[in-house]
Parts: structure tokens; C-alpha cells; sequence
């Protein structure tokens, strides 16, 4: 046989300590995991009850909507993008970055803020015009990280630096599936903060509503509860791609480990192989020679 | 005992406290509140700073960043950008925040509302740990 026994007993080494490191990854992908579905269970009263106000809210106000409401001729888009800040994920990164350059039709028009550096690199590469990067924060997003990102967006959206925003990040739909998402951030759509089926969590009785109380006006109260709004929707994205992204690294590393060791099962029956006929080999040799010496 | 209504505050990252109080005195962008039992009903903001509530004999304190209170007479939900015990409060820290903010607000270099929002928010934490 062609291969030396040692080649394969290299080879095998090597392949299992890829083994080992693909193996200790996932598991450290899903105690990361673990701990980024509790932040999102625990943003979870925070975001109904905040629905809840804004919908009461919104029913009080009569006079012109919110500035974040308003539609207006669509020149600019600006793309909030959320990616990972490392690769060993499957598709992930690939698959939003790639969603939002599909639905870019012109790239001169097109505004982009990246979270995380794998999704700043796919367009930066591309030549694409990145107005702000956010690094290091996709692991262990905080609620703050996400505000400082919505005020920017607020501001250029005020300042008409660009007239509509999107909100690119992807859903975790189980351990086993994350899907891409790309939604409208800006202008707010006032069915984002009208919805019908409230949740029951606060009961108020519809004679105590009529008599409450707005201080400040519903107006002003509602451009307070719109900032955080668009914050917390920024959160929980960053949130849903923390516990995707781990997910799909999971996944991904879950398969290599299973990879490997159908790696290292090929080249044992191989090295075993080869030794058997090296041995049988020396045999028939032996026995051939003390035939010759009769 | 006194009658006690259900207060609830809720952060982003998750329900700070979800209990029955007999008093609560919060800091609202229009100045100092209580809020006790049969409150009238209202919606107002409520500014950074520090909070009491008083059960009793028991009085707690702790802060809040901002947030907005929905009060009804049984219950009052508060939404707040972050709420904290004194006891998980670093006072070095929040003393250096508040230097670093003071040094920020002199400077044109840095954004006037952001050190100024620092700075209260600094301001409260040191307030509630010296209670």
C-alpha cells in the first residue's frame, strides 16, 4: 500500500486534536447560549408592558403624529446590520449579510450601521458606505449598547440623513434554526404600537382608563416611550442574533466534531490495514526464505 | 397595617421588583412624588434618581435611570431604563463617573447632554449609596 504507516498516524493525531477544539467550542457555544435565551426571557415583561403604555398612549393622541411616524419620500436607506464578531458559524454571518445586500437596490443610496465586525467586513469589502461600526458587543449585548446605537439612527433619521431604516438581524427560531429577518425600524408603522391581543398581564377596568391622567401631555409622553421603543427593538434584535449566533456555531461545531470522528474511524480501519499487510508481508517473506533454505 | 397596592418595576433586563409596598416616594420630571394605596390614576415620567419605598417600619432605597410610571390605584408598574439596589452600586466607580462627567461638561470635545445625563446618573447612585 502506498501510505506510510506513520503519514496515517500523524494524520490521525492531528485530526483529533482539531476534534478536541471543535468539540470544546460547542460546548462553550451552548452555555453561551443558555445565558443569551435568559436575557431575552427576561426582556421579554419589560417590551409587553412598554407595548402596553404606548398603546394607551397612542389611542390619547389626537393631534400630528410623531416625527418617527412620518412617512416621507424614500432617498436614503439606512441598514442597522447585526452579525457576529467571529466566524465558526455555519451560514450566520453570510446569510443576514447577504439578505441585505439583496434587498440594497441602490448602493449609493444606502447607509449602513454594522454590529459586529463580520458583517462590517462582507460590506466594507464590497465597498459599501458604513456610517458607524460597533464591535465587541455581540457576544453580551447590554441595553445600552443598543440605546447609544438608537439615538445615532434617531438622530440622523431627525437631521433627514436618511429617510427610512431597517433592521436586519437573525431570529432564533430554535436550537436547530435561525432565520434571517429584516424589518422596518423607521419610520414607526402605527400598527408596530397598536396592537389588539394585549397581553393580559395588567387589567385596568375601562372606567379607570378614561380618568387617567397624562403628565406630561400623551404627546410628549409618547416621544419619551418612542426612543426606548426603537431601543429595546435594537436590544432584543442584538439579543436574538447573541442566542442565533451561538446556535449556528453550535450546530456548526456539533457537525465538525461529528465529522472529525468519522475521520479518525476511516483512518484507524486504514492504519489497521496497512499494518496487517505489512505484517503479512514480513510473514509470507520469512516463510518464503526457510522455503528456499530446504 | 396600612393598605398596600402592588408595585412593579420592570428594566430591559428584566423585573427589578414585583411586590406589595404601602409607600413609595419617587423623583418625577416634575418634582418629588408619593405614590400610596387609591392612588389617583397617571401616567407620568420619572427622572434619574434615587427612590423610597416604605413597607411599614422597613425603608428601602434605590435608583432609578429615568423611566415612566403607570399608577393606578391597585397597582403601579414603573418601566425604567435600569433600576439598582444600593448594594450593587460601586461608589468608586460612580464617583469617578462623576468626575469624569464634570471634566466632559467643561470640555466642547464631548457631547453636552450625554456628560450631563452622566452626570445625574452618577449623582444618584452616590445619593442612594449615602443614604
Amino acid at each position: 500500500m502506498a501510505d506510510n504507516i506513520q503519514d496515517i498516524k500523524r494524520r490521525i493525531k492531528s485530526v483529533n486534536s482539531t476534534k478536541q477544539i471543535t468539540h470544546a467550542m460547542e460546548l462553550v457555544a451552548s452555555a453561551k447560549l443558555r445565558k443569551s435565551r435568559e436575557l431575552a426571557e427576561g426582556r421579554r415583561p419589560y417590551f409587553d408592558a412598554m407595548i402596553e403604555s404606548m398603546n394607551r398612549i397612542v389611542a390619547k393622541t389626537t393631534g400630528a403624529p410623531n416625527e418617527f411616524m412620518k412617512l416621507r419620500e424614500v432617498k436614503k436607506v439606512a441598514y442597522i446590520l447585526i452579525t457576529a464578531d467571529r466566524g465558526f458559524a455555519g451560514g450566520f454571518n453570510a446569510n443576514v449579510s447577504k439578505m441585505v445586500e439583496e434587498h440594497i437596490d441602490n448602493k449609493e443610496n444606502a447607509v449602513l450601521y454594522t454590529v459586529g465586525t463580520k458583517g462590517r467586513d462582507h460590506f466594507k469589502n464590497r465597498f459599501y458606505h458604513i456610517e458607524g461600526e460597533y464591535d465587541g458587543i455581540t457576544e453580551n449585548p447590554s441595553y445600552f449598547h443598543a440605546k447609544e446605537v438608537a439615538n445615532i439612527i434617531m438622530n440622523g433619521f431627525k437631521n433627514e440623513e436618511f429617510d427610512e431604516v431597517y433592521l436586519a438581524y437573525t431570529k432564533f427560531v430554535s436550537m436547530i434554526s435561525q432565520k434571517p429577518e429584516l424589518v422596518r425600524l423607521l419610520p414607526l408603522k402605527r400598527e408596530d404600537v397598536e396592537v389588539d391581543s394585549l397581553d393580559d398581564a395588567v387589567d385596568i377596568p375601562i372606567e379607570e382608563m378614561t380618568v387617567m391622567r397624562y403628565e406630561p401631555e400623551p404627546e410628549d409622553l409618547l416621544s419619551y416611550l418612542i426612543p426606548n421603543y426603537i431601543s429595546d427593538t435594537i436590544y432584543g434584535a442584538m439579543i436574538e442574533s447573541a442566542a442565533s449566533q451561538q446556535g449556528a456555531r453550535r450546530m456548526a461545531m456539533e457537525s465538525a466534531t461529528t465529522n472529525a470522528n468519522d475521520m479518525i474511524e476511516g483512518l484507524t480501519l486504514k492504519f489497521n490495514r496497512v499494518r496487517q499487510a505489512a505484517i503479512t508481508q514480513e510473514i509470507s517473506e520469512i516463510v518464503s526464505g526457510a522455503e528456499a533454505l530446504k | 397595617m396600612a393598605e398596600t397596592f402592588r408595585l412593579k418595576i420592570i428594566s430591559p433586563i428584566g423585573i427589578f421588583l414585583d411586590e406589595d409596598v404601602e409607600r413609595m416616594v419617587v423623583r418625577g420630571t416634575e418634582g418629588e412624588f408619593a405614590i400610596l394605596y387609591d392612588h389617583t390614576p397617571l401616567t407620568t415620567t420619572v427622572a434619574v434618581g434615587t427612590f423610597i419605598i416604605l413597607n411599614g417600619k422597613e425603608k428601602r432605597t434605590g435608583t432609578l435611570l429615568g423611566g415612566l410610571a403607570t399608577i393606578n390605584p391597585k397597582e403601579t408598574i414603573i418601566l425604567t431604563d435600569a433600576a439598582e439596589w444600593p448594594h450593587e452600586i460601586d461608589l468608586e466607580r460612580a464617583k469617578q463617573a462623576k468626575e469624569r462627567a464634570l471634566k466632559r461638561l467643561q470640555d466642547e470635545k464631548f457631547d453636552s447632554a450625554r456628560a450631563q445625563a452622566a452626570l445625574e446618573r452618577a449623582i444618584a447612585r452616590i445619593n442612594a449609596k449615602e443614604q
